[in-house]
């Protein structure tokens, strides 16, 4: 089976940087965006099977990214995993308002986070969406 | 504003000593408060400490006490009169009671007969004892100077025998009438207070008088300035009076448009003498002669002819010493004047002169009568020095009457809120008043901090102390608040928490980055490790977990502090969440060899609470009885049910507690409390944030502890009933959807026919369904504010769907019957079972929460369009 690959969006390259060490450590193919433009760009172009999300970045900002990705045909089925340092009510509830998977914060779990990857990629998962996404 | 003033008007004081009395019996806490004061950087506490209450009194007879922190219970004295003595030996020392519990009758009685404030023993926090021993000092001082300055103007009233002071309102209802009063016009004040001054004491044939009194009214209500004039009143015996009257607007209690202070004096005599000088000179001396005023014949060469006997007492000097000489003040006709007289024993009176025109051994002359007006003048002086106060103060003053309406308002009341006097002058301000007047009306005073709006709408913060201010028979007629403008300051506090948030999250981008890279290369993932690198990367890895805690912990406090925690409760079974939290240690305590073991109660209905905050109190009280419990040691979590509450324990066999540390342990950074074992070290902030957030859980925490043996750590939490739960839900949620202007929709699921369900199964089985339900629901829902409950004992299910339309819920709805018939299939719930669902929103199909209830319980079932029965699976296979 082909590797799945997965794309970090996030303004801080050091974390960038661990993350995709830690993916591939795990399996996966990584794609990386420094910021949320080029995350829209590179999910467009690269459709990839899952998308890791930052809040707080400069040229668009985390919510926007959730928002345009759920919005285009193109994208709207790529699960997304918002890991941000900004762990408020308010921008949890919204995340999951605009269609995200599921809302980790900063400084994470690495088994936390390889397991919500599986959960979010899994079939079983892919289901309930689309079952929702036709209701 | 002048917030700048009072900030610096404040570290004045606060550089100063402040020296403490600790009467308390208990070495241990005496030492706490002693250490708990020296860590205060902004202020210095000189605590002289007594174990008995007769070396208290002792130092209170000899030493300067600023305020006394006294324990009622102590080893000569017990109780209130431990209080009563204190206060008797020094009544202007303020007293701050300690106590044991949160509800300790005996110190509320201390606070009602005069203690400033009582703290309850083990809550008190540096913050809290600081605050309240300003606070009590500060209240104190205002309380004393307003007993003395009311003191002293009674004094002064009832001294002036010789002048009447009445003071009536706009009706001319008397309200005081002094002993001067009483004198002149033979009517007692029992006998005339509350009566109408016209009725009694103005002839009824003089219209003039009539006249002017009304003029005087008016002229009072519309230049709320003095004036003085002459009026005919009568005694109580008949006889006419002619009194100068001196009206000026009410000052203390009333304010100037709503009531009028009258000064009168008597010059019967001499309005008696100008009337009927030329009559008879003979007469005229006999009448002057007796006259309590002094009386001197002035020539026109301005040399004193006669003087009467209250001239000589006036001045000091015989008649023979004074008559020849010159009089030396200007003599004018018909002109009022005040002159200051030089007694012979020194000091200086001061005294009103008048002056007619006479004819004295057939020569024209002065009649000049000479009344002392000192006193009159001394209680002048004291109204306007008051008044002094009231303008330049920087606090802001406010008088209110009892229904909040605005009496009086100073210049610093007007720079702080941004009316001005007339715009709020007789109208009560939003809750600014009405909270004042409530509060002291109850308590008896009323003190803290108060937001408040300016006039502009911007919001301000100020520190209010607000007191009851009785008349002169010691009825509450009027409330009197000083409120200091605190606005600056809370910024300045907020910034600092806005501050530390920004930093701990700025922190814990570059810790998430250290953490992730030092863990991929430990655990293997990047290659294989040597056992000394193992060694030194689990190293660097237990330090990097520790900041973070610290960070973790940093931010909760700056959050708590700016108030910023939310809680997110749902229901929780207690007794599961405590075993989860105590099992995921298991690893932690195995490396120790302690055993972990429950004492749970499964019993318990669901606790209406956040699960992640009580979550994190649990661990932390877990980690901490590890931390200091030896290997081979024993961690106990207990769950009791105590009817109303819930207590949740977490026992150690560690090395346990001193008492002397008990008291500061849920403070901040306290790490003194416990001896360290090995292993890792916290943050000294776990604590302090258990009791927060067990705090604002309505919640209590405590400890009880034996050096060596161990420590019980328990927390309450309130029970409230699984109806309570869903209706507080339901409450909450009707108010975000009315508040947001959103739609708010219920999917309701619950068995058609329960009653005929329950004689054919056992009422658990149901329950068991219903449970599965419950959890069949919750792991259908996605959203995180979703919420499931359960309603009318348990046996309706309902999803509560914020921000929500009725058609996203009607598909909610299908799915969740998609996933019980399929639950059904497979478990095979017996085959009478039958389920229904439906849907209701707000506000489409109801408009407020009692038609939602209605709508729940009655009604909705019977209805064609929300009732719809879920297929009954066991059925057809």
């Amino acid at each position: 089976m082909d590797k799945k690959r997965i794309l970090v969006v996030d303004d801080e390259p050091n974390f960038v940087r661990v993350v995709q060490l830690r993916l591939e450590a795990a399996g996966y193919e990584v794609l990386v965006a420094f910021d949320g433009m080029q995350g829209v760009s590179t999910a467009h172009q690269e459709k990839p099977d899952l998308i890791i999300l930052d809040i707080m970045m400069p040229a668009m900002h985390g919510h926007r990214v959730c928002e345009a990705l759920k919005k285009s045909a193109k994208t709207w089925t790529i699960p997304i995993i918002y890991l941000t340092a900004k762990g408020s009510k308010e921008d949890e509830e919204l995340a999951y308002k605009l269609g995200a998977e599921h809302f980790l914060t900063k400084p994470y779990d690495p088994q936390v986070l390889l397991e919500t990857i599986k959960k979010a990629l899994d079939p079983g998962a892919q289901l309930t969406k689309a079952e929702k996404g036709g209701s | 504003m002048n917030a700048t003033n009072q900030n610096s008007e404040f570290r004045t004081r606060n550089s100063e000593i402040i020296r403490v009395l600790l009467i308390e019996d208990s070495p241990g806490y005496a030492e706490i408060v002693k250490i708990m004061l020296d860590k205060i950087a902004d202020a210095r506490f000189d605590v002289v400490c007594a174990r008995r209450l007769s070396e208290g009194l002792e130092c209170l007879s000899t030493g300067e006490i600023d305020v006394v922190l006294l324990d009622l219970k102590l080893p000569d004295s017990r109780g209130i009169e431990t209080f009563d003595r204190v206060y008797a030996q020094a009544p202007r020392v303020p007293v701050i009671v300690l106590t044991v519990t949160d509800n300790d009758e005996m110190a509320l009685g201390a606070v009602k007969k005069g203690a400033q404030d009582y703290l309850v023993k083990e809550q008190v926090d540096v913050k809290l004892l600081v605050r309240a021993i300003r606070y009590a000092i500060e209240r104190k001082r205002v309380e004393e100077d307003l007993k003395e300055t009311n003191i002293f103007l009674r004094n002064i009233l009832d001294s002036s025998s010789s002048i009447s002071i009445i003071s009536n309102d706009l009706e001319g209802k008397i309200l005081f009438w002094n002993k001067g009063a009483e004198n002149m016009f033979g009517y007692k004040a029992e006998e005339i207070v509350g009566r109408c001054k016209a009725d009694i004491l103005y002839p009824e044939d003089d219209e003039e008088t009539q006249k002017t009194i009304a003029g005087i009214r008016s002229f009072i209500v519309s230049n709320k300035q003095e004036i003085s004039c002459e009026v005919r009143e009568v005694t109580k015996d008949g006889h006419t009076l002619w009194i100068n009257l001196t009206c000026t607007p009410r000052l203390d209690e009333k304010g100037h448009v709503v009531g009028i202070l009258g000064i009168g004096e008597d010059i019967t005599v001499r309005k008696w003498t100008e009337e009927a000088w030329i009559s008879s000179e003979a007469r005229l001396r006999t009448i002057i002669q007796h006259d309590v005023d002094a009386i001197i014949i002035v020539d026109r060469k301005g040399i004193m002819r006669f003087i009467n006997p209250a001239a000589e007492i006036l001045f000091g000097r015989k008649r023979e010493d004074l008559e020849g000489e010159s009089f030396g003040f200007p003599v004018v006709p018909g002109e009022k004047a005040e002159i200051d007289i030089v007694r012979k024993g020194g000091g200086i009176a001061v005294a009103e002169m008048r002056t007619v025109e006479t004819e004295w051994d057939k020569e024209p002359a002065y009649l000049v009568s000479v009344r002392d007006i000192t006193d009159h003048k001394q209680t002048e002086e004291q109204l306007r020095g008051q008044a002094l106060i009231f303008e330049n103060i920087h606090d802001g003053i406010i008088v209110t009457d009892l229904e909040g309406n605005i009496i009086r308002w100073n210049p610093a009341a007007e720079r702080m809120f941004g009316y001005y006097k007339n715009e709020v002058v007789r109208k009560a301000v939003g809750g600014l008043t009405t909270k004042i007047v409530k509060g002291t009306l109850h308590e008896g005073r009323w003190n803290g901090e108060m937001d408040f709006n300016r006039k502009d709408d911007t919001k301000g913060t100020c520190e209010t102390t607000v007191i009851p201010l009785r008349d002169e028979r010691d009825n509450i007629t009027a409330v009197f608040g000083v409120f200091r403008d605190i606005t600056e300051a809370k910024e300045i506090d907020r910034m600092k928490s806005e501050l530390i948030s920004n930093v701990s999250h700025e922190l814990r981008t570059p810790l998430t980055t250290i953490k992730e890279g030092i863990t991929l290369v430990f655990d293997g993932s990047l290659g294989h490790l040597n056992a000394d690198q193992e060694a030194a990367l689990a190293i660097a890895k237990q330090d990097i977990d520790r900041l973070a805690r610290l960070i973790n912990d940093l931010l909760d406090i700056s959050k708590i502090e700016a108030g910023r925690m939310e809680l997110k409760k749902s229901s929780v079974d207690i007794s599961s969440l405590a075993e989860e939290v105590l099992f995921s240690f298991q690893n932690q305590a195995g490396k120790k060899h302690i055993q972990l073991k429950t004492r749970l109660k499964r019993t318990l209905p669901p606790l209406y609470i956040d699960p992640d905050k009580i979550s994190q109190v649990l661990a932390n009280l877990i980690s901490n009885g590890i931390k200091f419990t030896p290997e081979n040691g024993r961690i106990t979590v207990g769950v009791k049910d105590k009817g109303k509450d819930v207590e949740i324990s977490v026992a150690d066999t560690g090395v346990g507690v001193s008492q002397d540390n008990i008291t500061g342990l849920f403070d901040r950074f306290s790490q003194f409390s416990r001896v360290y074992g090995p292993g890792e070290r916290g943050t000294g902030l776990g604590l302090a944030i258990s009791k927060e957030i067990v705090e604002m859980h309505g919640g209590r925490i405590w400890v009880e502890s034996e050096v060596g043996k161990g420590s019980t750590f328990t927390f309450s939490l309130s029970r409230l009933s699984q109806d309570e739960i869903f209706r507080a839900y339901l409450t909450n949620g009707l108010r975000e959807a009315a508040e947001k202007n959103c739609p708010l929709s219920l999917v309701v699921v619950r068995m058609k026919n329960l009653e005929k369900i329950e004689t054919g199964h056992t009422r658990e089985k149901v329950f068991e369904i219903l449970r599965e339900i419950e959890g069949l629901i919750a792991r259908t829902l996605r959203r995180k504010s979703d919420i499931v409950s359960r309603y009318k004992y348990g046996e309706i299910v309902i999803a509560i769907l914020m921000d929500t339309a009725k058609k996203d819920a009607q598909s909610v709805k299908e799915r969740i019957r998609q996933a019980i018939e399929a639950e059904m299939q497979e478990k095979r719930w017996p085959k009478d079972i039958e389920i229904f669902l439906g849907v209701v929103t707000y506000p489409d199909d109801v408009k407020d929460e009692v038609e939602l209830i209605n709508k729940i319980l009655k009604g909705f079932w019977a209805d064609e369009i929300t009732g719809e029965r879920a297929a009954q699976g066991g059925k057809d296979g």
